[in-house]
Parts: structure tokens; sequence; C-alpha cells
């Protein structure tokens, strides 16, 4: 789907959460460098609203996040929650189908949108004196999408389409076999991109009724960073959302789907597909709690970048053979609202190749299990984070989304201020620990994807 | 969406910061190169016909002055201008370096060697090898680049301010110790070869190219276009001289953004960069305009080719031009979203209807754009006419000026967020000789445009009479709608060469240097084993491993070539990719006037033979006639037009120099001779453009005649590198091996 002058944003590590000690009340995270403080406060109807003055730029990012995922999704409705990301900008009460980016590009901004299993989110970057035009377009939105059929259909291929050229991925259809496989009774089992057949099967008053249930102000949290006062911010948005009504609660349907934990080792021979496979997934905690951090740095040790523990134990050539195990290898965390999963893979060609991949991936996990890691190796890994998060934070709508995302996974939305520190305080021993406690190789779910005969 | 990823970034080194921008003016590559966007006309009786209630877009207030942190500048005592910016919000540090050495300054002869100085910069300084440089921004996390754009190089860097080492420590390596070694040269101009070829492939960026070429022409540097060819032909000498000539600190100025003290700063920056020694800086080539008058027609032919790409262009305006800001409002007019080309040009919603205008120091072009079925081109190339034609004549209406100054300075303050944005925002100005103000003033300026100011601008700088066009699709259906309209073209093929290639000057055939040529090549068919018992000759047959190169993988290979005289000559080339499950073999065969080839269809894997006709045969009747163990034969013949050429040295040895002229379409063969053994060294040709070269050394006697047991060849983004196992001379050869294999 085309948005002028944006492309998506691909998030690639599911964001950085501050664990909040259930027992001490939430206190005031310290700053990343010289950050204002968020300034949060709710409306009546139960609209939580989160705002950042920003630095001199003249501009604003405005998002609105609804708790509202494919977690919320029935089992047989998967794709329920994306289908909004598409059709939201396609035609409410008061604004013509494809007027919302028009305008909002028009006056030299631009939009976006992203759906994960927790959360959908909207993003508007404009300049800084359409705050308001802003904030009206979103609280027009949140109650007023017209489900017109040929809307719905037109949207629906879009979003068929996005699940096909997703399906070209093997490395994508490695994910979501081994989530399938991972998750027996939790709805983290499937991702936000859809299924073809749930979509096909959904009706406008399926979609309605998500609607109804999860768009509301009291599910939803609006987030605005830029050259802005809180003061302007509290004036537009009641304004704009004041007079929306409170909703009920909506339904958890994750809640009554814990997933039991994972007490034995499984394993599962997928399809075979252009290229051999083999992914080990373990469950972990959810984002809030403490040893999320030392779990994330576990997985960069093990698996980012070429120097990493997976990658040179699977790609470097053996002397005797002169063959590597694999062409690829890596590993990385999904990290969500409720206990998400660190997942390796190693991908190969030879049919042979998958089970002396398996070993070497529990191989060296085991060793880090051991040994814990290099201080060299916990330095960069740590490094990297923190790098790669405060550039995050350089741009209003990085910020926006650091909040948002805070939001979601701890209902906090100034705990991602805590993370540069946090991660700092992981010590070796803590990696260690976290990789023999949530890592090991009979807790693990194995699924082997062989390479399609040539 | 579903975030694709995951697994993708399980290949990832963790979140990586976005890459450090090259030097940018606010507002280029979005603001003045007006992006497509969905107009759909609204449809009758839909939800919102006749409604009075909706939610209208707010009308902007004029733009206000951005703010910019206090900019220190200073220079260091070698020459480099610095400014730095103070910005501690966060933790975050940025070096953007700017070298005044771009495309504008490459010769003729060296086209793409500011590209490839560039990227090789990040291949290995003296204390910095290529995977050292990689792994020490990687621990920290930060990311280093090296870019090349029209003006300048840019080097920037950027990492958490406790960090800040790494960066002042890298930089100044990279610009002054870069070591440009030779294994990552190749493979980075065969990498960028490769993206040459697929580029030209691309109908679009083939018009715009050629609309450049035929604006400016071969003899001004806008109108000299990057190929495949010139980018393979370019050495590691070349950049050694165009890093020598041009990186120089005068030459050169730095931003240092974030949170830094600009006190101490000065004195680290002294010491990292005192290195870099003062040098003279060269001045910047300049070129004459070859004028415009009337209008000039280009159809280039990609039979095939079902959508027409069109270009029209004119000359546009100095980047300091007056009516700069003018000139973005009404080109915003014309080529923006929702645009007077959109209207009028993309009633199906599908192809793109755009304008454009350089922003440069010197003047740069104008480029109006579309693409259009190939049954409507000829309509949609008037309607980019009559469209320039009207704004020229009434210019843009106070709506359409108060659109455009929305969009180009609504979103002017987005490029003032990261401390790299503002580092690069800073250099792009100076760049230009313009200082702060014009950043902070830019919104301001646009929005003074006022619509009469636009109108005049719009009715100077378009002119719909004196424009060339271009016009990228088959000619099958093109050129009767070109004649029906009566317009005059110049035809080319879509795979010539956009730049006229430099003809090398005929050198004059002095009589005695000419004997001096024939005695060379006597000398060396004695050292070959002599003349009789080459020509005597009756086959050969021999075979050689090693290793070839083929967009930057290297893979082994067996090469194994059978000759018959006079005209029968088949190869067969075994690839063994590493980790495949088995070996690719090509073939090819020429035998009198026909000839076939075998190998896998690369989609299928399935083998097939194909006979070889048109230019593919006579590529292979020309590899035929340049046998390298025969071409002494074809240089002895009294009639062969052989013309001496100065000696040279390669790698010590000094060689004497001959080029003989082939059959082919004036193609030259140049053969350099060992002037102390007369065996051929090397063997070059070049086509006017794609330069060949095959090396031989370490000849040995093999019944009576020499022949090279070591060959290399490079050309054309592949390197090859041999050792012949077995040759045979005068083998038994069964004629069916020339023969067209029946099945694959």
């Amino acid at each position: 789907m085309v948005r002028s002058l944006v492309a998506r944003r691909v998030v690639i590590v599911a964001g950085l959460v501050a664990a909040v000690p259930a027992s001490s009340a939430p206190d005031v995270p310290r700053a990343v460098g010289k950050l204002p403080a968020v300034e949060t406060f709710a409306l009546p109807n139960g609209l939580q609203v989160a705002v950042l003055p920003g630095d001199a730029a003249p501009i604003v990012s405005v998002q609105v996040w609804y708790h509202a995922g494919s977690k919320d999704e029935r089992r047989d409705r998967r794709g329920t929650a994306h289908m909004f990301e598409h059709m939201m900008f396609e035609g409410t009460t008061h604004v013509r189908a494809g007027a919302y980016t028009q305008s909002i590009n028009g006056l030299g901004g631009y939009v976006n949108a992203a759906t994960d299993e927790d959360a959908t989110h909207y993003s508007n970057t404009l300049p800084a004196q359409h705050l308001d035009y802003a904030v009206r377009l979103e609280a027009e939105r949140m109650r007023s999408l017209l489900f017109r059929p040929a809307m719905i259909e037109a949207q629906r291929a879009v979003v068929k389409d996005e699940i096909r050229q997703q399906g070209s991925s093997p490395f994508a259809r490695g994910l979501l076999g081994c989530l399938a496989v991972a998750y027996l009774k939790h709805p983290y089992a499937w991702t936000a991109s859809g299924n073809v057949k749930d979509l096909d099967a959904t009706s406008a008053d399926d979609l309605k009724q998500f609607y109804d249930a999860y768009y509301q102000p009291n599910n939803a949290l609006l987030v605005v960073v830029g050259k802005v006062t809180a003061a302007d911010v509290k004036a537009s948005a009641e304004k704009w959302f004041g007079a929306i009504p409170k909703a009920s609660d909506p339904p958890r349907p994750a809640a009554a789907a814990a997933e039991p934990a994972q007490t034995t080792a499984r394993r599962e021979v997928a399809e075979p597909g252009p290229i051999g496979m083999t992914l080990v997934g373990w469950h972990i905690p959810a984002a809030k709690d403490k040893d999320i951090y030392a779990l994330q740095l576990a997985s960069i040790v093990l698996g980012a970048g070429e120097g990493s523990r997976l990658k040179l134990r699977l790609k470097t050539a053996d002397p005797k053979t002169k063959q590597a195990l694999a062409v690829e290898a890596g590993m990385d965390t999904i990290v969500r609202e409720e206990p998400g999963m660190a997942i390796a893979l190693g991908a190969f060609r030879e049919p042979a190749q998958a089970d002396p991949v398996l070993a070497a991936i529990f191989d060296e996990v085991g060793k880090l299990a051991a040994k814990g890691p290099t201080a060299d190796e916990l330095r960069k890994a740590k490094n990297q984070v923190q790098a790669g998060f405060v550039f995050s934070l350089e741009t209003t709508q990085g910020l926006a989304e650091a909040i948002g995302r805070s939001w979601i996974f701890t209902g906090n939305p100034s705990s991602f201020l805590r993370d540069v520190d946090e991660i700092e305080k992981v010590s070796a021993a803590d990696v260690q620990r976290v990789t023999r406690q949530y890592l090991p190789a009979d807790h693990a779910t194995v699924v082997v994807f062989p390479p399609k005969a040539r | 969406m579903r975030k694709l990823l995951l697994m993708m970034a399980v290949a990832a080194c963790g979140p990586k910061p976005a890459p450090a921008p090259i030097p940018m003016l606010p507002g280029d590559g979005d603001a003045h190169v007006a992006k497509p966007a969905p107009v759909k006309p609204p449809a009758a009786g839909d939800a919102w016909t006749g409604r009075n209630d909706l939610i209208a877009a707010p009308v902007p207030q004029p733009p206000a002055a951005v703010e910019l942190p206090k900019i220190e500048e200073f220079k260091l005592s070698n020459g480099l201008q610095v400014y730095v910016v103070k910005r501690d919000r966060l933790p975050v540090v940025a070096m953007q370096l700017a070298v005044r050495a771009g495309r504008m300054h490459e010769p003729r002869a060296r086209l793409g060697v500011a590209e490839l100085t560039a990227d090789m910069l990040v291949k290995g300084t003296k204390k910095h090898d290529a995977a050292a440089l990689a792994r020490t921004i990687d621990f920290v996390g930060g990311t280093i680049a090296a870019d090349s754009t029209f003006e300048a190089t840019l080097v920037s860097c950027s990492v958490l301010a406790r960090n800040a080492n790494t960066c002042f420590e890298l930089v100044p390596e990279m610009i002054t110790q870069p070591t440009f070694p030779d294994a990552e040269l190749a493979k980075l101009r065969d990498g960028l070869a490769s993206t040459m070829r697929q580029r030209l492939d691309d109908a679009g960026t083939l018009a715009s190219a050629h609309a450049q070429n035929l604006l400016w022409g071969n003899e001004h540097m806008r109108g000299w276009i990057n190929s495949e060819q010139s980018i393979g032909s370019i050495k590691r000498e070349d950049l050694v001289a165009w890093h020598r000539a041009w990186f120089v600190p005068g030459n050169a100025m730095l931003a240092v953004t974030g949170d830094v003290d600009p006190r101490k700063l000065k004195a680290d920056l002294e010491r990292t960069f005192g290195a870099w020694r003062k040098g003279p800086i060269p001045p910047a080539p300049t070129y004459p305009e070859q004028g415009l008058s009337g209008s000039r027609i280009r159809l280039v032919d990609k039979p095939g080719q079902a959508q027409t790409h069109i270009r029209v262009a004119q000359y546009g305006i100095r980047h300091d031009d007056p009516r700069f800001f003018d000139t973005l409002v009404w080109n915003y007019t014309l080529g923006g979203a929702g645009g007077r080309l959109a209207r009028a040009l993309r009633g199906d919603g599908k192809a793109y209807a755009t304008s454009s205008f350089d922003r440069n120091v010197d003047r740069g072009s104008f480029v109006a754009s579309t693409a259009a079925r190939n049954s409507e081109a000829v309509a949609a190339a008037k309607g980019m006419l009559g469209e320039i034609a009207r704004l020229a004549k009434d210019g843009p209406t106070k709506d359409e000026v108060d659109a455009a100054v929305a969009s180009i300075t609504g979103g002017y303050g987005l490029r003032f967020q990261s401390a790299a944005d503002v580092g690069a925002a800073l250099i792009g100005a100076e760049l230009h000789g313009f200082g702060r103000e014009y950043l902070t003033n830019f919104a301001v300026a646009a929005g003074q445009v006022a619509v009469a100011d636009a109108k005049k601008a719009a009715s100077e700088i378009l002119d719909p009479k004196a424009f060339v066009m271009v016009m990228v699709g088959d000619a099958k259906d093109l050129e009767p709608l070109l004649i029906k309209e009566g317009w005059r073209f110049e035809k080319v093929a879509s795979t010539d060469p956009i730049t006229a290639p430099v003809r090398q000057p005929e050198v004059p055939a002095d009589a005695k240097a000419v004997a001096a040529a024939r005695k060379l090549i006597d000398d060396a068919l004695a050292a070959k084993g002599g003349k009789a018992k080459l020509a005597g000759l009756k086959a050969f047959r021999m075979t050689a491993t090693g290793m070839t190169t083929i967009q930057g993988q290297s893979v082994p290979v067996e090469i194994a070539r059978v000759f018959v005289l006079p005209d029968k000559m088949r190869i067969d080339a075994t690839l063994k990719p590493p980790r495949a499950p088995r070996d690719v073999v090509v073939s090819i065969a020429v035998s009198g006037e026909t000839g076939w080839q075998r190998g896998p269809d690369p989609k299928t894997n399935d083998y097939a033979v194909a006979e070889i006709t048109g230019s593919g045969l006579a590529s292979a009747n020309f590899e035929r006639w340049r046998e390298p163990e025969l071409i002494l034969l074809k240089a002895a013949d009294p009639a062969a037009k052989l013309s001496p050429g100065p000696d040279e040295t390669i790698d010590g040895k000094a060689y004497a120099v001959v080029r003989l002229r082939s059959p082919f379409a004036e193609v030259d063969v140049t053969l350099y001779i060992d002037k102390k053994t007369k065996l051929i060294g090397r063997m070059s040709y070049s086509d006017g453009g794609s330069t060949e070269t095959d090396d031989f050394a370490d000849y040995r006697d093999v019944g009576g005649l020499k022949f090279a047991h070591k060959r290399n060849s490079t050309g054309a983004g592949r390197s090859t590198a041999l050792e012949l196992k077995a040759v045979e001379v005068d083998p038994k050869v069964d004629p069916a091996v020339f023969a067209k294999p029946a099945a694959p």
C-alpha cells in the first residue's frame, strides 16, 4: 500500500522496556540525555495522552496507539487487526477516502501505520502549526470509519497481497512455522499479517464488531512529540476527543489462553522450501520482566552480526570438509506484551545438514550457558542496543513510537527512558544465568524445513 | 503489516540507525522532485458528494524561520574549515566531512572514479583493513559511510557521545590514508559495473540518462553517462591519482554536531586531522554549454518495451539564481503531487508525471518526465509540452502557489531532526556558498514567493520551443507515430553506449614505424616457435583450470578449448560453484559461418542448445579471429594494418606495443610484446568503451611452440585467472565435437 513520501518502518528489535518492580510505585525514570519528562494525563472518557515537548524543529508527530493487535483476534479471523491499518485511511463520515493521506502530504507531512500482535498505531508527522488538525482527524476516525463494501473488498485484496508477498520469503515462512508449533494455546501462535482463508471469511459485521470493541478512547493512547506545549495538546484532545463516550472494557481473549509452560522439547518437520532451515524457539518472559534485557543481550551475542557466535560457528567453512554447516544463521528475540520467544535459525542447502545445524545451535547456546559472554562480546552488544535505541530517539516519530510502545508493554509511557541504564547494568553472569534458565534444549521447539530436492 | 523482518533481522546486528545522509540541501531529493500521489477524481454519488460538513485541511500560516543552535566556525592550521553545532538533548555525536570532489570533476576517460574512490574509503586504511574498520564501528554500534554526489565526496560517522573518539580516529584515517586494496577494488568495481548494467536496462533510467546526454552533448560533463564499461576500465592508480589531487584540507569542510564541547573540540581536531597535509587545490573543470535552439528528439529503441518513458529537458538555473524560490514554486505547480502534469497525463492513475530541476552551483537541467503506453506516447509528449507552454504563458494561480508553498515548507523542519541531519544540512549549504541564513530562512523565502514572481520566472526559464525530448520504447510502435506527427528524430538502440566513445586519434602511418612494427612481429613469431611451424599448425587442444569472478563471487572453473584450423573452435567452461549440487557447463562452438551454444537456463536450470546468430555470432567470430595462439599470423599478414604505439611498462617489465586492426567494425587489438623475450605478455581490445585485457605468462615449450601456461583475463565486470593443465599440438579431433548437439 503506497502512502506518499514514506515507506513502512520495519521494527527490527521490538522495543526495550523498563522492568517496573511490582512492589514499588512507578517512579519517574531518569532521562536519556537531556530529554524532558513525558507529561501524561487522561480524559474523563479514558483516553490516555502523553506529550513530549520537542526540539527546535517546527514539526510534530501525532500518534494514536490502539491496544488492539492480532492477539485480540478470533482464531478463525486472523488478519482482522491488520485490515484496520489499511481501512482507517479510506473514508470516514467527514473525510473522503484518500483525503486523509493527501491532506497531510499537502501540508508537507507524511503518515504511516503498523500492526503487531499487541497494538495498532497510526502516525502523522507534520508542521507543528497543524497539531489541532491532526488530532481532529484522529478523533474523527476513532469512531467514524465508514464500512463501505467496495472499500472493504479493496483493502482485503491489498492485505492478501501483502500476505502473499511475505509468503515468498523463506525466512518469514520459517518464523510463522515456528510460532505455530511453539504456541499451543496463546494467540501469539499467529502474527498480525493474517491468513487468506480467514480474511475471505471476514464479514463487514466482524470488522465492525472489532472496531466497536477496540477502537474506543479508553483503549487508546494519544502521543504527541514535537514543538508543542502540553497545554495545546490538552486543549485539542479535549476539543476533539472529549465528546466520545467511554466504552466498556474491551475483551481480552488472550487472558483466557495463557500458554502453559513448555516442559518438553518439540520437534516438527515442515514443508520443503527453496532453502532448508532449522529453527529453534524458546519461550521467554513478557517485555516488562526484569530478565528481558539480559535475554536480548544473550540473543545478540549468539546471533546478531557477522561476529556473533552462531554466525561464526555455522557459516565458517570446516577446515577438513571445506564446507560450512549453513549459508545463513542468526538469532533474535520477539519481545511482546505477553511472553514471547527467542528464535535461532540456520539456513542450509543439503537435507543432511538439518541435524548438524541443530546440534551446533544447541552447542553454542550451551557454551554461553556454561561460560557466559566475554567482556568484549557483552560491551559490543550493549553498545549496539544502546546506540540503535538512542539514534531512534532523534526523530519525533521515533520518540513517539518509543512512548507508545512503552505504554503497550508496561502501561507507563515513560518506561523507555530507563532502557539505556538498565541495559548497562546487565552483567556477564546475568547473561549466563538467563541463557541457562530460558534457553535449555529440553524446552525448545524445533522446526525443520527441508530443502526442496533439485 | 507484520514486521517481515524477524528472520531478516536475525542477520542484522541489532537495531541500526538510519544511514548518514549525503550532503543535501533542505528540500533536496523530495521538494523539487515532485512525487506522484494517487489523484482520484471524486466519483459522482459517493458518500461525500454534495456535503458541506467535511473536514477541510487548514490554511497554513506563513512559514516561520527555523531556529538553529549556535554554529561555531574555525579553520584548522592545515586549512580545514570546521563547523560545530552543540545539541546535547541526546548523547549522540555526528561527523560529516565533505571534499569537493564529485562527478562534476571527473575526466571523461575516468567516469565513475569519484564513486569508486568514495566507496573504497571504507575498504581499508593503513591502520585498519576493511574488516577491522567494520569491526571497530560495529563494536560501538555506530555507523560510518562514504558516498559521492555530483559535487562532493562525503564521509559521515555517527556514534554515541561516549564513543566520539571512534569517529575522530577513523574519519581522518579514511580521508588521509586509504589503501585501495586490489581485491576489494575488483569486487567493488564488479558490483558497481553490474549495477550500471541493470540500471541502464531500466527504461526510465535510460530515458533520464539520454536526456542529459542529448541536452548537454558529448563535450560537457553532464552529457557523460557512467556505464558498465567506463567503471570496468578504472584502475587502482586512477583512484590513487584522484585521491592525491582532490583530497586536500583546503578543498574540504567538516561539520561536527551533537553532544560536543566546541572549545575542547578544536584541540582534538588539530590533533586527529593534523597529519592531513596542505596541498594545492585543483581548479574545478568547466565546460561550455552547447546551446539549445529548436527541438531535438531522440528515439531510443528498446524492442519489446510496451511502455514508453518520455523526458523533456531544457536548461535550468543555478542554485544562487534570484529566481530559485520562484522556481521551486512553479516547478511544484507543474510537476508536483496533483500538479498540472499529473492531472493532465495520469488519467488511469498508473504512470508518473513529474518535473524537477537540478540544484547545483553551476546551471543544471530542468526535466519533465512521464510514461505512457506506446500508442499514447506522442499524445503524452504533446500533453507535456502543452502544459509547459501553458505554465510559461499564464503562470500558476494563487491557489497553486499556496499549495506549493505549503508542501515545500511544511516538511522542511523534518530535515533537522538528528545530529547527522543538521551537520549534513550545514555542509550542503556551505558547499554552495550559502551560510546558515539559507537554512534558517528557507521556508520564509519560499513563503514570500508572489504569484507574479512565479509567473515571471516560469516564463523566463521555461521555453516551449527550445528543448530536447527522449522517448525510450519500442521503435516498431513509436516510429510510425513520430513520422505521422511530422516530428524529426534521431534513432539509437537501447544497447548503444549513451556517451559517444572517445575516439583514439589515428596514429599516422609512419613508414619507418610500421616497418619497425613488422620486425617486432617477426621477432615475436620467432620466439613463439617460428612462422613456418605456427602456420603449419593444424589443430590444438588445451585445458586450463583456475578461478573466475562473477558478480563479486569467485568460482572455480575449468576451461577446455579446441581449435581446428582454419575456422573451427569450441570452448567448454565448467563452473564449480562451492556448495552447489552440480557443476555448470557452458559450451560455445563456431564452425565456418555457423555457431551454437549450450548452457543452463538461469530460471529453470535445464540445459538448452541454441544457434548463435547476429551479434552473438559476430562476437564468437571475433573470439575466433583473435585467438591468442594464432594472432601473430594475422599480424604477419602483408595486408595487416599495423600501427606501433609507445613502449609501456607493466609490473616492472618493458613492452613494445603494436596495434592491429581487426576486420570487425573498427575494433583494434593491441599486442604488448616483452622487449626481452619477444613473447606476447598482454593482448587487449576495446570496442569503444569496453576494454578486455588478457595477460600471458609462464611460457613453456610444447611440440616446438611456446604456450603461455598462465592466463589472466579482465574486463566487463569479470576476471578470470587460469593455469594451463594440458596442451596438445595437432591432436586428432573428432569433427563431431563442433556439430550442434541434438538434444540438451
